[in-house]
């Protein structure tokens, strides 16, 4: 009971903390409106990867709960990849009855795993719909090892997997106080994840967070001090953002969490604005 | 609404000290539901998000059961599910990927056609019929599968169309003990896609609610059933397994209804024999 407890509290502090109190209402009853809110596609296929991660399901549900309860976008969540398309097919190859696509989405929260199977016009469309249309890609933990064998979309997405040297707490350095998806945590924090290590780091990024990595116990497959966990970026007229957080299911329900993402998706979705452009790395005070 | 509010202003002083932590440890649970919504052949209902998010909501705060969601069907197999060499994994390895054994009970909000080789589908029934597991299907549930006659056994119903598209229809609770049902008024008006059953009997099930048909319009034009026996929500037994079906669920808001919660949680309970 302890454990549901708190859960619920945590909820309930973000609903009150977060959202306005004309959010919490509800959308109204009757025939539906236009739709007014914006549309994520919570895409999380793991079919080809550990098909289920403990958080995996836990964070698609915190995505869709914090777009509900503020009122701020409709998710559809899918396992599958047949909605990255403008026109998606069903597993026949006819096309699909309506529903989720690219055509209406206006960004991507990404949770797949390892190669997604997704077809080479399919991989055309995604990286369009992010570098030419202009629409949002967040990316959360296991994201960053997805697609190994397509060097597109590490250049999307802004870095690549390269291992988990800990699974522990550690410190974290805040680099974005500036930014809506990071100004709310403090200028270090403590927390204990698997902090996954990028690679290839693109150069248009900017690190958010990263780890400090001078208080980890050494480890013989760190291959640089410079360790981001978030980072925002602009790829063609797209809004990027990725963070390593958070391998632990109980992680999302985090308030600093799940406000982080919350704030990515809007800053990707155009409702906010921050500074992506990259700059040298704060010195930890 | 207002509750919720009372509720948040009475814990926010607790609420302050459990948020200073920024580490918990992860949680485990005694029971598995895989959320099963293969969407990928049919029309994908604006609900049914929100519905296996609710879901996973009820089973996370009630620590009662995890779940993992799925809009693709590669879960629904008894046998290991494993990589093709190379898939993206460098080293090989083979992870242990979840299949039927691992969970307790489904929850089924699938539509239409849904892409099963005849392995996967012997292995469904299975897991119900031998294993004695749970199967608990909602709303567009009933629309799937119709080319394959033992998943409608296994269901106890079929769609027969919603003569009524979205309307306020009464609801009629004929059992009042069940876990499932004993929380609800012994009748109440609901505006839902009520939906028509075909190829159901009550030999078969056990009706927990059903329409008043005083209160739908019985000469709306695809109106078929001559007995006027609307079925909203059942119980039945398939071989070992206990299965639930309830055709309330099309409109999101309504899963936002503790109402209709509890009914699908303790849906869900009971066809995991909790």
């Amino acid at each position: 009971m302890k454990g549901s407890r708190f859960v619920f509290v945590v909820a309930l502090v973000l609903g009150a903390a977060l959202l306005p109190l004309d959010a919490q209402q509800g959308p109204p009853r009757g025939p539906r409106a236009p739709r007014a809110r914006k549309v994520v596609l919570a895409w999380a296929d793991t079919r080809n990867g550990i098909a289920q991660h403990d958080f995996t399901s836990h964070a698609l549900s915190v995505i869709e709960r914090l777009g509900y309860e503020t009122g701020l976008y409709d998710t559809f969540i899918r396992t599958d990849s047949n909605i990255i398309a403008k026109e998606p097919k069903r597993t026949t190859g006819e096309p699909a009855s309506g529903g989720p696509s690219l055509a209406m989405a206006d960004a991507i929260f990404f949770l797949g795993h390892r190669d997604v199977p997704i077809d080479e016009a399919q991989k055309k469309e995604l990286l369009a719909y992010v570098r030419d249309e202009g629409k949002g890609f967040v990316a959360a933990h296991t994201g960053l090892t997805a697609f190994e064998s397509w060097p597109e979309f590490g250049e999307l997405l802004g870095g690549r997997y390269d291992g988990h040297p800990w699974h522990q707490p550690g410190t974290v350095i805040n680099e974005g106080a500036d930014f809506p998806a990071t100004k709310h945590f403090p200028s270090t924090f403590s927390i204990s994840d698997e902090f996954y290590q990028p690679k290839a780091f693109s150069p248009n990024a900017r690190v958010l967070l990263r780890l400090d990595v001078s208080k980890m116990p050494p480890h013989a497959d760190l291959r640089n001090k410079d360790f981001p966990l978030a980072w925002a970026m602009n790829y063609g007229k797209g809004r990027v953002f990725y963070s390593s957080f958070a391998h632990d299911n109980a992680t999302w329900d985090n308030r600093d969490v799940a406000l982080m993402y919350l704030e990515a998706i809007k800053w990707a979705l155009r409702l906010t604005e921050g500074d992506a452009s990259p700059r040298p790395a704060r010195t930890a005070q | 609404m207002a509750l919720r509010i009372a509720c948040a202003i009475a814990i926010s002083a607790l609420s302050l000290t459990v948020l200073g932590a920024n580490s918990q440890a992860p949680r485990t649970f005694p029971k598995h539901v895989l959320a099963w919504a293969d969407v990928r052949n049919g029309y994908q209902h604006e609900s049914i998000t929100h519905a296996v998010s609710t879901i996973e909501k009820l089973g996370w705060e009630s620590g009662q059961y995890d779940t993992i969601i799925r809009t693709d069907s590669q879960s629904i197999t008894k046998s290991p599910i494993l990589f093709r060499q190379g898939t993206g994994i460098a080293s090989g390895e083979q992870f242990l990927a979840r299949n039927l054994d691992y969970f307790d009970a489904i929850f089924f909000f699938g539509v239409r056609e849904i892409d099963l080789d005849a392995q996967q589908r012997a292995d469904l029934l299975r897991f119900v019929r031998e294993d004695g597991k749970g199967f608990v299907a909602t709303h567009a549930g009933a629309t799937a599968f119709f080319s394959w006659p033992e998943f409608g056994e296994m269901l106890g119903g079929r769609f027969d169309e919603h003569p009524w598209g979205i309307s306020e229809a009464k609801v009629i609770v004929e059992d009042r003990t069940s876990p499932i049902s004993r929380h609800l008024p012994a009748s109440f008006a609901v505006t839902d896609e009520h939906y028509q059953l075909k190829d159901f009997s009550r030999k078969d099930v056990h009706v927990l609610a059903r329409l008043d048909p005083s209160s739908v319009d019985l000469k709306a034009p695809l109106v078929h059933r001559a007995d006027r026996d609307f079925a909203v929500a059942y119980t039945k037994s398939y071989g070992k397994g206990r299965v639930f079906y309830s055709t309330l669920g099309h409109p999101r808001e309504l899963w936002d209804e503790r109402w209709l919660q509890q009914m699908y949680f303790e849906a869900l309970k009971w066809s995991m024999r909790q």
